[in-house]
């Protein structure tokens, strides 16, 4: 009878132990699995601002004026612009989407694809056109380029 | 040698069992584990820092993806979804800009419990991972989250 007591402990006792090593090596290998995962996707895009002057816009063009709304859902904007990422280089003529011109860079945040997807459908160029809007804000007009790793 | 085979016949059933159980409590470990990872992540996440967002972009054709319909339910459960949609995050860009069959329709941010939530629910699907458009007073959206 002791013997079978015995038994039994010692097979409830073995489940115990498969269990806890089971639940232990799932917990530990998920983490490590998924924070790799992270690591190793690290190559994120890098969304670059710049500032364009002189006689802007020309007539018809596509303007958006940027509101605290637009800087709220997109804060890789707001912080290229506006906030931590606001780095202002030197002014120089070179090449935009809108011809040869007066143009310093701004400030760089990165995004996430999905967010780059989400600027270019908001504030992009027209894909089939060609055509980039003008983006204003405070009297500055500014366009972006999303670099992709 | 007789009696050797009754005890073993006798005690197959018995093997079959322990298997069973060793099985079941297998799967509950691995089941459990999973689950306990997951909140661990989340809880690091949370605590990284970094801002998860929802997005909500509109197509204009339902093309070969499921449409899915969306529900009061559906705005009950996800408050951030109808706050988009049809509440103050509602912020439509042009449909000129990026791809014209497109455009953005809002986003706000969302902790990392609520964008995995909203994930699991409208997030790609199927073994090709497709986004479902979720449909709501004729129009089509796809729900986007980013985690940073």
């Amino acid at each position: 009878m002791k013997s079978k007591n015995n038994k039994h402990l010692l097979i409830m006792g073995a489940f115990a132990f498969i269990g806890v090593i089971l639940f232990v090596a799932t917990v530990v290998l998920t983490y490590t699995a998924f924070f790799a995962w992270l690591e190793a996707s690290g190559g994120s895009p890098i969304l670059d601002v710049w500032e364009i002057r002189g006689e802007l816009p020309p007539e018809n063009a596509s303007i958006i004026h940027l509101t605290e709304k637009d800087f709220e859902q997109h804060p890789a904007l707001d912080s290229a612009i506006r906030g931590d990422n606001l780095d202002p280089g030197a002014w120089y003529l070179g090449d935009t989407p809108y011809g040869v011109l007066d143009k310093r860079t701004i400030g760089s945040a990165p995004v996430t694809y999905l967010e780059r997807e989400v600027l270019i459908e908001s504030f992009g160029p027209d894909v089939e056109a060609r055509n980039q809007p003008y983006i204003e804000y405070d009297g500055a007009y500014y366009y972006f380029l999303t670099l992709i790793p | 040698m007789e009696e050797d085979k009754k005890l073993e016949s006798r005690n197959r059933p018995k093997t079959a069992a322990i298997i069973i159980a060793c099985g079941l409590a297998g799967i509950v470990a691995v089941a459990l584990g999973l689950m306990l990872a997951d909140a661990l992540i989340l809880y690091a996440m949370e605590g990284s820092g970094g801002q998860p967002m929802l997005y909500v972009m509109e197509r204009a054709e339902p093309g070969e993806s499921t449409v899915v319909p969306l529900t009061e339910q559906d705005f009950e459960r996800h408050p951030a979804l109808d706050a988009v949609i049809r509440g103050e995050e509602r912020n439509p860009s042009a449909w000129e800009w990026g791809y014209r069959d497109q455009r953005v329709i809002g986003g706000t941010k969302v902790s990392y419990r609520k964008s995995k939530a909203l994930h699991d629910a409208y997030g790609p699907q199927g073994e090709r991972g497709l986004y479902p458009l979720m449909e709501y007073e004729g129009a089509y959206y796809v729900v986007l989250t980013t985690w940073p």
